[in-house]
């Protein structure tokens, strides 16, 4: 494909993405839910948090992962450890990332 | 506005990271530098944007890339709904606006720090605003190293999402329901990958995860303790 196509492509991808974003922000307030989504809204933040975070953790090129070698994977052990105690965004997203930095030094 | 700029810190450190690993990825995909940064202006979520490099890449149809990317992004069908609540009292134009900034990370960020509380409206525009910003600018920065640096993973530029949604996550989780919520999310991501899902698995997990939720409910309110 040429430049011009992919570009006409990315429009139209951003279009989609943007229209998925804003209807429920636009349209939802103001509106009466029924009573099984209002129950499930509690749930979504953490369901949707903990899938995404596995599936960045476990998956590695469309395949899951829990082989040893999947340091990224291991690594996220201690980073929770490192969240329970200091429930700092800065500390753990630092803590995190030097520590696969230097897992894969070491192992990789 | 500083104190929008403070909160966002962390946010935009792995804004950084990640935008200037797309940047290199896309450059050794053989996206121009333009479109490179289209990308990230337009499209504005990481997963979409390094499945779609991927598939501009091997040549696939536009209608097919716009498809899948309607598909990985439908999570944000659900991460919008949950926002909903918090911005309710905006004008229509400012939800508009607000939606339009919707990632990954300004949903954990805003779920995250404003729970059940309203919503601080000139912080949370600034988290968008400089996120998306913060965004382009580190997809230019991995456009012009995208020639030099190779691999990414070496960095671990890769490992700042995942980091940054154990720490917004591990603070949500505050009760036992919670838990049980959160242990079934991830492991039913991995069934439903196992079971062959790709896109689809993280709608399908939240959802079972949300259903667990829900059953733990009855199920505690159920036992006299």
């Amino acid at each position: 494909m040429d430049q011009t196509s992919t570009f006409l492509t990315i429009l139209a991808m951003g279009a989609v993405s943007m229209a998925i974003k804003l209807a429920p922000v636009v349209f939802l307030p103001g509106r009466q839910l029924p009573r099984w989504l209002d129950v499930s809204l509690r749930h979504l933040p953490v369901a949707v948090l903990s899938a995404m975070t596995v599936q960045l953790l476990a998956v590695v090129d469309g395949e899951i992962d829990l082989r040893l070698a999947n340091l990224a994977l291991w690594a996220a052990i201690p980073t929770v450890i490192c969240a329970t105690l200091t429930r700092s965004l800065f500390w753990t997203i630092a803590f995190g990332m030097t520590l696969v930095v230097a897992l894969r030094w070491a192992f990789g | 506005m500083i104190a929008g700029t403070l909160v966002t810190a962390p946010v935009l450190m792995v804004y950084t990271a990640m935008g200037i690993a797309f940047g290199v990825l896309s450059i050794q995909a053989g996206l121009s530098a333009v479109n490179t940064v289209a990308m990230s202006l337009f499209v504005y979520a990481g997963t979409a944007q390094l499945a779609g490099i991927q598939l501009l890449a091997m040549g696939v149809p536009p209608l097919s890339i716009v498809i899948t990317t309607i598909v990985i992004n439908s999570r944000f069908l659900v991460m919008a709904s949950a926002l909903a609540p918090l911005v309710a009292r905006f004008p229509a134009w400012q939800r508009f606006l607000y939606g339009l900034e919707i990632t990954d990370a300004t949903f954990a960020l805003h779920i995250g720090r404003y729970g059940r509380l309203p919503m601080r409206k000139i912080e949370a525009f600034t988290t968008n605003i400089v996120g998306h910003i913060v965004w382009v600018g580190a997809t230019v920065a991995g456009v012009v190293i995208g020639e030099k640096v190779t691999d990414v993973e070496r960095f671990g530029l890769d490992f700042g999402m995942p980091a940054m949604f154990i720490a917004i996550l591990v603070p949500l989780i505050r009760s036992r329901v919670h838990v049980i919520v959160a242990m079934a999310g991830g492991a039913a991501l991995l069934f439903y990958r196992y079971l062959g899902f790709s896109y689809w698995a993280i709608l399908a997990a939240t959802a079972t995860a949300v259903l667990a939720g829900i059953a733990t409910e009855q199920w505690t309110r159920r036992q006299p303790s």
